[in-house]
């Protein structure tokens, strides 16, 4: 290995070091010296001026100067870093924050790693164009690794901290004094009867939606106006479908009353889209020879559809279906108007009768937190929710992948 | 909105017809087609002889396929299609508004290009069309006609029950072909039924040709000359949507009256 | 007995008139949610878009709720439009199929995350985090919402560009290669320029997401009423649309629950707008791609 290579190697192991060092002392909070941060990077710097130097030296040409100003301009960083007071209080200036200094030093040691671990790329291919990939590379992974890492933290504190509190009778006991004792067995009845409703609501209507988009729609007017509906349905803000649901469903047609339909109406309209999407991707994979096939033989569309195009797409529509009520589990929004009382309605007793469910116990326990000892609780409940949701979510995914069809 | 939901729900009238002379099968009268704002078919007359293999050829683009897929409508599955003239089939205007298109394609099996059996067993993918027209047949008996005619049978008579994906592609389309003759058609269109397929299994459907003429009106659209020459009777050349020519295959190939076609046959085009 | 056409026919009308239910159901949303709020547009008229929100003096400006949205939306972005793309480049253009394989599923797991459990989450970690880091007055602040509305917008910016980018032929990324480019000059001269606006749709979403996110943001905004001071001071506590609405429907009556049916009407008009921007740009690069159909 070269000497260019080796100097470029060591200026990535030093700053991937000092990133994940910056890390470190972030997420843990703890105390610094000024000198830590200074000298690593001063260490990033010395080996920038290194690297530019010796590509110089010894190819003569001046590819090097960029990495010479980079390690400048760390240099000036670390140097200027002195004047940072112990702590930034902001509040003079009507912002009511104070900033240790120890986070600037831990922050400036993260970005200052990961860029130098960047830059460390294009000295290492000798400044060609394959160092230009190479180092962009590197920071897509990265991005992949900051966007999958808060999934991580997220199951990990969640069921760490969720486990415990789920036993056999957080199960299947009663809610008593508001979620401090007792179990959530109301809540998780009430969520599964919800989606159950939802899901016999609006299987029909999305797979009809989806048939009329696929297989009968040309382009005209109606058809651009019914596929601009299912987006804008799709996009719609889930408060703003409680405040229909509670405006229609509730004050028009049930009275008043608060009810289990009322809620799984709501939750019909909010997954129809999903529905109707992923069954329209499903009927739309099924290749148009075998429709010409089938209506070459005499068959009538409504005959084509029922016995050729359907029966393939079969798990793709019910794949569809399975997200949307995943979606539909988790919904807080727009059950809180329609659907939800605050607290002991007990175990579903009706069509038309209130319910309690899952998310909208968590929203209730996390309100107590700080007022009672129910943090306990409430984590266990997420971790509940969180099984649930993401149960549903993933065997429709399983079944997806499995008998993901190819003609 | 109202008016729409009535015009779906009304009855049809009784079909215009006219009486064909003897021996014609089908008859094309001043046929002209439109892709949106492109003329794809330019004025086509053209007679079908009853049970006899005619053959259409022509460059790419000429609209051979287009033309045969007129005579079953399945050009009606093509949004902004738009048609002008007569095609009658035993006499029944098939473009009449009246007439009902599910109604032809029974009566005018189709074989396409590329194999298509459904997703099916075999034998579920030749009891499709009888069960779809609720034709009062047994399963077992259309199955092993259909096959044996088709040439098949022999092949595939143990593995009924087996999904038709599993054939290989010249069997996957002689299957189709049975499938095709399940619904007991009169005419066979086929549209270059052997260009996905090997030279062996092109003989295959070539000698299936010849002993399907005896009970059927077959129309055959290849851009293989020498596969028009060898099965068909009659023969129509077109080029750029019009039809330049149309005669007796020997008539066409030896003695083209067109010097358009004979550029073409003997291979000195563009 | 019906013939084979009659019934055909009424099955093909039955699903239109299923299909235009979506139709009427987006006109029910307006026209229930605009008979709600009328008595509050009739009473206080322009005055819903000021500054001041104060029940006692009978001041329902909405103003600080809408900024609020806006701030957090941009924010959010911020933080998910870098780390989406870059995620979605290696998920299209990069990762090996098997890899791939695992990590779409993944991301859309992280769609599935119920948005109470994100709120749950981002209050009680991530707020105390940022006020033991800051010494802010609280554990709620812009900042907090900020980055939790970030990581929620991810998945579907991270999923509409993949496709987007999917969509752009293969043969396009051939001729670049062939040429002597590098895969990386292919991607940022061929396939980005190619699919941006599908990436830019995916952006839309992604901010149309961030702005109707109702549960994690009420948990962690703080719920207050004002515009955050100085106007861009991340620290400061504010409100949204959707958290106002979320939080005051269940501790109000009278005219306040009409003024929250006229946000509910902002909000639903200000996505609905965004999903058909959205929508058309999805469209343009199908149109360029695989020609109109």
């Amino acid at each position: 290995m070269s000497g260019r290579k080796l100097i470029a190697l060591w200026l990535f192991v030093v700053s991937v070091v000092v990133a994940l060092m910056g890390f470190w002392f972030m997420a843990t909070r703890a105390s610094m010296d000024y000198w830590v941060m200074a000298g690593s990077l001063i260490l990033i710097s010395i080996t920038c001026y290194l690297s530019g130097v010796h590509h110089y030296l010894t190819t003569k040409n001046r590819h090097g100067r960029y990495i010479i100003l980079y390690g400048s301009v760390v240099l000036m960083v670390a140097g200027l870093s002195i004047y940072i007071p112990d702590v930034l209080d902001l509040r003079p200036w009507e912002i009511y924050t104070r900033i240790p200094s120890d986070f600037f030093f831990s922050f400036f040691m993260l970005i200052i790693g990961i860029l130098s671990s960047y830059v460390s790329f294009r000295p290492f291919h000798n400044f060609t164009k394959e160092g230009a990939q190479s180092g962009a590379y590197y920071i897509i992974h990265l991005s992949i690794i900051f966007t999958l890492f808060p999934l991580f933290l997220i199951m990990f504190n969640i069921i760490t901290r969720g486990m415990g509190g789920i036993t056999w009778e957080f199960l299947t006991e009663d809610i008593v004094s508001m979620g401090e004792k007792g179990g959530v067995y109301p809540a998780i009845l009430g969520t599964l009867a919800m989606i159950s409703l939802t899901a016999i609501i609006v299987l029909p209507l999305g797979v009809g939606t989806a048939i009329y988009l696929a297989e009968y729609a040309r382009k005209g007017l109606a058809v651009r106006v019914i596929r601009t509906a299912v987006n804008i349905l799709q996009g719609t803000p889930s408060i703003v479908h409680g405040l229909f649901g509670y405006a229609f469903f509730v004050l028009i047609l049930f009275n008043g009353q608060k009810c289990l339909l009322a809620g799984a109406l709501t939750l019909a309209i909010l997954t129809l889209p999903i529905v109707t999407r992923s069954a329209e991707e499903a009927l739309n994979a099924v290749p148009g020879e075998l429709r010409d096939a089938s209506l070459a033989l005499g068959a009538t569309k409504w005959q084509t559809i029922k016995k050729v195009v359907i029966p393939p797409s079969m798990p793709g529509i019910l794949t569809g279906t399975v997200l949307g009520i995943g979606r539909a589990a988790g919904e807080t929004a727009p059950i809180m108007f329609t659907a939800v009382y605050f607290s002991g309605t007990g175990t579903p007793s009706g069509l038309l009768r209130p319910i309690m469910a899952l998310p909208y116990h968590l929203l209730s326990l996390y309100r107590l937190v700080g007022y009672r000892d129910v943090e306990p609780q409430a984590w266990a409940t997420a971790l509940l929710l969180l099984i649930i949701v993401l149960g549903i979510n993933l065997s429709a995914i399983i079944v997806r992948e499995k008998y993901r069809q190819r003609f | 909105m109202i008016n729409k939901v009535l015009e779906l729900l009304k009855e049809e009238k009784a079909c215009q017809r006219i009486s064909l002379p003897p021996g014609i099968k089908a008859k094309t009268s001043g046929f002209s087609l439109w892709y949106g704002s492109t003329k794809a078919l330019k004025d086509i007359n053209i007679e079908i002889k009853e049970n006899k293999v005619t053959a259409i050829i022509g460059p790419s683009g000429c609209g051979k396929s287009t033309l045969l897929r007129c005579f079953n409508r399945m050009n009606d599955t093509i949004v902004s299609v738009r048609t002008e003239g007569n095609i009658w089939l035993d006499g029944y205007d098939i473009y009449d508004d009246v007439t009902d298109c599910v109604d032809i394609r029974r009566k005018v099996g189709m074989v396409f290009q590329k194999p298509n059996p459904f997703p099916f067993s075999i034998a579920n993918n030749i009891y499709y069309g009888c069960q779809v027209n609720d034709m009062d047949v047994e399963k077992d008996e259309v199955v092993e006609r259909c096959l044996k005619q088709a040439a098949l049978w022999e092949e595939v008579k143990d593995r009924l029950s087996e999904n038709a994906l599993s054939l290989s592609g010249g069997q996957q389309q002689r299957l189709c072909i049975a499938r095709a003759l399940a619904i007991e058609p009169e005419v066979i269109l086929m549209d270059e039924p052997c260009s996905a397929l090997d030279p062996i299994a092109t003989a295959k459907i070539e000698d299936l040709i010849h002993e399907l003429k005896k009970d059927y009106t077959v129309v055959i659209v290849t851009h293989n000359m020498q596969q028009a020459a060898r099965v068909s009777d009659y023969t129509a050349y077109m080029y750029l949507g019009e039809l330049i020519e149309f005669g007796k295959t020997k008539q066409i190939f030896e003695k083209p009256r067109e010097e358009n076609t004979e550029k073409y046959i003997t291979g000195r085009f563009g | 007995m019906v013939s084979r056409r009659v019934k055909d026919k009424l099955v093909h009308l039955t699903f239109f008139g299923i299909a235009a239910l979506s139709v009427v159901i987006i006109s029910f949303i307006f026209i229930f949610l605009f008979i709600r709020a009328y008595p509050a547009i009739d009473t206080f008229g322009t005055g819903l878009l000021g500054s001041e929100w104060n029940v006692s003096r009978n001041k329902f400006g909405l103003l600080p709720a809408m900024y609020g949205s806006v701030f957090v939306a941009v924010g959010a972005l911020a933080v998910a439009v870098p780390l989406g793309l870059g995620a979605a480049i290696y998920l299209s253009e990069i990762a090996p199929e098997r890899v791939r394989m695992i990590l779409k599923p993944l991301i859309e797991l992280l769609a599935g995350i119920p948005s109470i459990v994100y709120g749950f989450i981002g209050a009680i970690l991530l707020g105390r985090y940022l006020y033991d880091t800051f010494g802010m007055r609280g554990v709620n602040s812009f900042l907090a919402a900020m980055l939790v509305l970030g990581i929620m917008a991810l998945p579907i910016i991270v999923s509409m560009s993949d496709d987007a980018m999917k969509a752009v032929p293969k043969d396009l990324k051939d001729a670049s290669l062939a040429l002597g480019a590098t895969r990386w000059q292919t991607i940022r001269k061929v396939t980005i320029p190619a699919a941006i606006s599908g990436i830019t749709s995916a952006v839309i979403m992604g901010m149309g997401r961030a702005i109707g996110e109702t549960m994690a943001v009420m948990l962690i905004i703080g719920s207050v009423m004002k515009m955050p001071v100085p106007f861009f001071n991340v620290f400061d506590t504010g409100n949204t649309l959707t958290a106002l609405i979320a939080v005051q429907m269940g501790e109000s009556h009278g005219i306040i629950i009409n003024v929250l049916f006229t946000a509910g009407i902002m909000l639903f008009t200000i996505v609905a707008v965004m999903s058909v921007i959205s929508d058309i740009l999805q469209t343009r690069t199908t149109e360029k791609f695989e020609g109109k159909r």
